[in-house]
């Protein structure tokens, strides 16, 4: 009979190469989403734009941190 | 002031690239807000996932679950929160910067959906042949929105307004910006 708990060590890896993997292509289009908002800022100038930036930055950080987190966290 | 919400902008505070010297903006369109509704759904139903499955009495169901260290959950769960704010900003600038402007000389569409699509269109005034609009549906018709279409002459393309607040008065503002260019020109 197999023993559940024997595979866990090979299933967190697994998941941890999953998610490595997943936040790299998130991080790549998070660079690709912020060009973007770059690009429309200039086309159109408004206070909202700056905001829209900034979040947009905020969400490169946050996928970077959360990619650094996979790797050395869990 | 303009507001993050407002469809339907007379007299914007805004420029634009290539916009000309003494070029007045005198109405700028988005989609009505409501035609949001469904991300703002799928949003919240992203938002509340997670506490659903933390929450509820199937938790069981999933013994897999009770395997995981606290700090992987952890992260999946903070990242799920992640991707549901980004799903909220990328469908936000979506709609913020699908724009349709109207000045004294032109107009102009921008559209913007998705990572990796942008198109942006222009035609002076001049241009303009026929401008109509239709307002069909049950949303539409109580909301007062609906599609305003502009044909232009020759071989460039037709101007398509979507979902458009108070067409109606989009549709005379345009048509009497064209009479009085028509006026100038006679």
């Amino acid at each position: 009979m197999i023993n559940t708990p024997d595979f866990v060590p090979l299933i967190l890896l697994g998941l941890k190469i999953l998610m490595m993997i997943t936040f790299g292509i998130y991080l790549f289009f998070s660079v690709i989403f912020l060009q973007k908002i770059r690009l429309l800022s200039r086309i159109i100038e408004t206070k909202v734009s700056s905001w829209v930036a900034l979040c947009a930055f905020s969400n490169l950080i946050l996928t970077l941190l959360f990619l650094l987190a996979s790797i050395f966290v869990i | 002031m303009l507001k993050i919400t407002e469809a339907y902008v007379d007299r914007p505070q805004i420029r634009f690239k290539d916009q000309e010297e003494g070029e007045v903006v005198l109405l700028l369109l988005r989609r009505h807000f409501f035609t949001n509704s469904a991300w703002i759904l799928g949003a919240f139903l992203l938002f509340l996932l997670p506490l659903v499955f933390l929450l509820s009495p199937y938790k069981s169901m999933f013994p897999f679950m009770e395997l995981l260290p606290g700090r992987f959950l952890f992260l999946i769960i903070l990242s799920w929160y992640h991707f549901s704010l980004t799903f909220i900003l990328i469908s936000f600038v979506g709609w913020f910067f699908s724009i349709d402007l109207v000045t004294d000389r032109r107009i102009l569409d921008i559209d913007y959906w998705g990572l990796l699509f942008f198109n942006v269109s222009e035609t002076p005034l001049s241009n303009i042949q026929d401008v109509t609009y239709n307002i069909s549906g049950l949303p539409q018709t109580i909301l007062n929105y609906g599609n305003l279409y502009i044909q232009t002459a020759g071989t460039s393309a037709n101007f398509d307004f979507l979902d458009v607040p108070n067409p109606a008065a989009v549709h005379d503002l345009i048509t009497d910006l064209m009479q009085r260019k028509n006026d100038q020109h006679a």
